[in-house]
């Protein structure tokens, strides 16, 4: 580690590493991927720490980069801050100890959105033994819990069809949502929430991925948070 | 403290080779002749900036200050990815390189820079952003000279940089020829 003012990481070989890149949105715009460029500067001091072992800090490098060892198997939660203040948090689950977790974020001074994530054992839950990809989403095991964030094509909040960030996707991902419970704007909410889900907005899905192949995907959603009207 | 400790070297690095070159010079007239012409040189170079491993190339000109004190301009330019996201960082500092012992086939240098980098972070082409740093660099190398004016050049450098993020610490490494220039 080469960052002044960072925290010390775990030995490395136990448990979890993740390597991540912040980019910061400074203008706070939200475009759909894929759709138009943003450019920013960097403008703050920006900490990642674990939100189960708050002693995993880290302070992003000026170029965006950083890393964690020693993050617990099985899910963990970075909470991101700038300039001292809490901006937002991703959780990432399902990962099996050993694993290197590779996630690129993009940090505004109102949120934390998770453009793409790979693991280091891609080639064997995303690939046949041929090398030839089997499942539209990167890094998407069936049966495996996963977290999605995206804009919602078309559909309702019984079921919708998700354009999900980055290149994470090759394709819509169809989500079932009629037992998920539903948080706009991080509240609890009941129908008047789930009535914002509506084809532009933003949502954080988390759930089940209950099927995938080379052009479509089923998530069974536990929970779908409206981040964006 | 790591600061400290960094311009502390660079104090040490910089303070004997007043009473060294002097000494060498006066024993090698020829040599020095040679040994003050401007110098050039192309290097290939790894940059550690951040977390990310970055590869690419240096280049740098050194003038004739006075007795074994260079003017030294330099310009490097790394790229690579980490994450999924490219990376690519370009340096550009300028500042001082003392000689040790002028005219003999090993000739170790140090020098002290003072300079700025532009980083930029894509994804994807979809998301870009950048990051504009100040600061410095102190860092040490020797040439093997090859013949009058050619030499094989190694040199290590270590980058302080600051911005609104902080401040990082980038060690750098280049290997490559220099070229001298009569004088």
């Amino acid at each position: 580690m080469w960052r002044c003012g960072s925290s010390p990481t775990s030995p490395s070989g136990v448990g979890v590493k993740l390597q991540g890149v912040v980019l910061q949105d400074a203008t706070a715009a939200s475009a759909s991927a894929g759709v138009s460029a943003q450019s920013t500067t960097n403008a703050g001091k920006i900490v990642v720490t674990v939100q189960e072992n708050p002693s995993l800090s880290v302070t992003v490098s000026g170029n965006g980069t950083f890393e964690i060892q020693g993050l617990p198997a099985g899910g963990f939660t970075l909470v991101f801050t700038v300039n001292g203040v809490t901006v937002g948090q991703i959780t990432i689950t399902a990962v099996a100890e050993g694993t290197t977790v590779k996630i690129v974020v993009k940090v505004s001074e109102q949120e934390v959105e998770l453009v793409d994530m790979e693991t280091d054992n891609d080639t064997e839950t995303g690939t046949g033994d041929q090398g030839t990809k089997t499942c539209v989403i990167e890094g998407g095991k069936v049966g495996a819990g996963i977290e999605l964030e995206g804009n919602v094509d078309s559909g309702s909040s019984s079921q919708f069809k998700l354009r999900v960030n980055g290149n994470r996707s090759s394709g819509l991902v169809d989500v079932a949502a009629s037992a998920a419970s539903y948080k706009c704007n991080g509240k609890k909410g009941g129908s008047d929430c789930k009535a914002n889900l509506k084809p532009g907005v933003k949502v954080h899905v988390r759930g089940n991925l209950t099927s995938c192949g080379t052009s479509a995907a089923t998530v069974t959603a536990t929970e779908v948070m409206i981040q964006k009207d | 403290m790591k600061l400290r400790l960094a311009w502390t070297l660079g104090a040490i690095l910089l303070l004997p080779p007043v009473a060294v070159a002097s000494a060498a010079a006066r024993a090698r007239p020829a040599a020095k002749a040679t040994a003050d012409g401007t110098d050039l040189s192309a290097s290939y170079s790894f940059l550690r900036s951040g977390e990310a491993h970055l590869h690419g190339a240096d280049i740098s000109a050194s003038f004739h200050l006075k007795r074994s004190w260079r003017l030294l301009a330099d310009l490097s330019v790394h790229s690579g990815s980490f994450a999924g996201a490219d990376l690519k960082q370009v340096n550009f500092m300028g500042g001082v390189r003392p000689l040790f012992g002028r005219g003999r086939r090993w000739q170790p240098f140090g020098q002290a820079m003072l300079g700025a980098s532009h980083s930029t972070s894509k994804f994807s082409d979809v998301l870009t952003s950048s990051q504009t740093s100040w600061g410095g660099a102190l860092g040490a190398g020797v040439d093997y000279r090859l013949s009058s004016h050619w030499a094989l050049r190694g040199q290590g450098d270590y980058l302080i940089l600051h911005s609104d993020a902080g401040w990082d610490e980038d060690p750098r490494l280049s290997i490559g020829l220099a070229y001298r220039l009569p004088r």
